[in-house]
């Protein structure tokens, strides 16, 4: 895969997130640095639901996700003069959100109340909730009610980091490469958390599985 | 039925049933609300405050440090106007010690050095130390000396106090003020402009 040279210097390429969205994301940060302040507004509406989604499933909150989202980015905004672009704009901003989340859910000192995100009607009308509803013979909206407390009880239950890397990979479709530069980690002990993760989940979740 | 039968042999996994959790979308009100929120919250990272305490100490240490200068200073001048005086007198047996105030050089008059006007319950006192005194006074205590002497013209005296140095000049009523000479002959204002 080619690598591209900007005026920020070199980067290693990235497999999932094309060089030309990288590029781009850049541009826009760079006018931000130069003093268009309004250009971030780009950034926020490009990025604010995955953030937003990442945060949700490791809080089980609406409402905490909502507030953390909105300081990932005021925070990303505050630090953006020290954005170099050694890394995408992408793995920096979810590196923020994961960090500001953890210190959030590690200052609390016992478990928040949980407050589910609405389920999309379109969404959920996939082929997964066909044979579920069909294998337990149960109506559907109900069965997706159940499923939805149970899937975030079961998220809930796991550590922070093994949390961290299932929702990356399994939900935000993250590769174990770019999971490990946001977490800091090597792409190995990704892969050991995310089997550790998915044996307990497997566990927690058996009534649903086949 | 064929189709459910076909649905029920595919097996649900772990990472199916996480897929599901994608479905878990918000509203468009909730962006909406949400955009506005963090504008406001990032215009306010604009204007920074500092806490409550923060003000109040900023406050109050600037009341303080008026007061501190101020005692400061009295209490320099006193040292300078009373301590370093006594040492040249004989020693002060009356009483409380006298209260010592330098009223400006003479310099219309012949005598040359500055005069200390004492003033107590009785009275004020002119003490002229006359130059012998001073010079035993200088050689015992190391007292420096500030003079003003009637000069040629273009001569001038320079002495270095240390912080400032002071040039005396030859006074001509009709060229100069005293305020003159006080702003000329001290370029920064320190201890020695309490004096003049």
């Amino acid at each position: 895969m080619a690598t591209t040279s900007t005026a920020a210097g070199d980067f290693a390429p990235s497999k999932s997130t094309p060089i030309s969205e990288r590029d781009l994301d850049l541009a826009i940060v760079r006018r931000v640095q130069a003093g268009q302040v309004g250009a971030y507004d780009q950034l926020v509406q490009k990025y604010r639901e995955k953030i937003f989604a990442v945060i949700y499933n490791m809080t089980g909150n609406r409402e905490d996700a909502s507030d953390l989202a909105q300081d990932t980015f005021i925070k990303a905004f505050q630090a953006i003069g020290r954005f170099k672009g050694k890394s995408s704009f992408f793995t920096w901003i979810y590196r923020i959100a994961i960090n500001t989340t953890m210190t959030f859910l590690k200052k609390q000192r016992r478990r928040r109340f949980v407050n589910y995100e609405n389920i999309n009607e379109e969404v959920a009308s996939s082929e997964i909730l066909e044979r579920l509803t069909a294998k337990n013979r149960t109506e559907k909206g109900a069965l997706v009610q159940e499923l939805q407390e149970k899937l975030n009880e079961s998220l809930q239950k796991l550590s922070l980091k093994h949390r961290t890397v299932v929702i990356l990979h399994e939900i935000e479709g993250l590769e174990h490469a770019e999971i490990a530069e946001i977490t800091k980690t090597s792409v190995g002990t990704v892969r050991s958390r995310l089997h550790y993760a998915k044996q307990q989940l497997q566990s927690f979740l058996r009534d649903y599985l086949n | 039925m064929p189709e459910t039968d076909q649905l029920n042999q595919k097996d649900v996994s772990v990472e199916d049933l996480l897929k599901l959790k994608r479905a878990e979308q918000p509203s468009e009100a909730f962006w909406s609300d949400f955009d506005s929120q963090l504008h406001r919250r990032m215009l306010n990272t604009l204007v920074k405050k500092d806490p409550w305490y923060v003000q109040l100490m900023r406050g109050l240490t600037g009341r303080v440090a008026q007061s501190v200068t101020l005692v400061g200073a009295a209490a320099a001048f006193a040292f300078v106007a009373i301590i370093q005086p006594t040492y040249m007198t004989q020693g002060n047996s009356a009483g409380e010690g006298p209260v010592l105030s330098a009223v400006g050089a003479n310099v219309g008059a012949e005598a040359d050095v500055v005069n200390f006007v004492e003033s107590d319950a009785s009275g004020a006192i002119d003490l002229a130390a006359s130059a012998t005194e001073l010079d035993e006074l200088q050689r015992d205590y190391l007292v420096e000396e500030v003079s003003v002497v009637r000069l040629a013209a273009s001569d001038h005296y320079q002495h270095d106090f240390g912080m400032a140095s002071l040039q005396v000049e030859e006074f001509d009523t009709a060229a100069y003020s005293a305020e003159d000479i006080r702003a000329r002959s001290l370029p920064k204002a320190g201890m020695a402009n309490l004096m003049f």
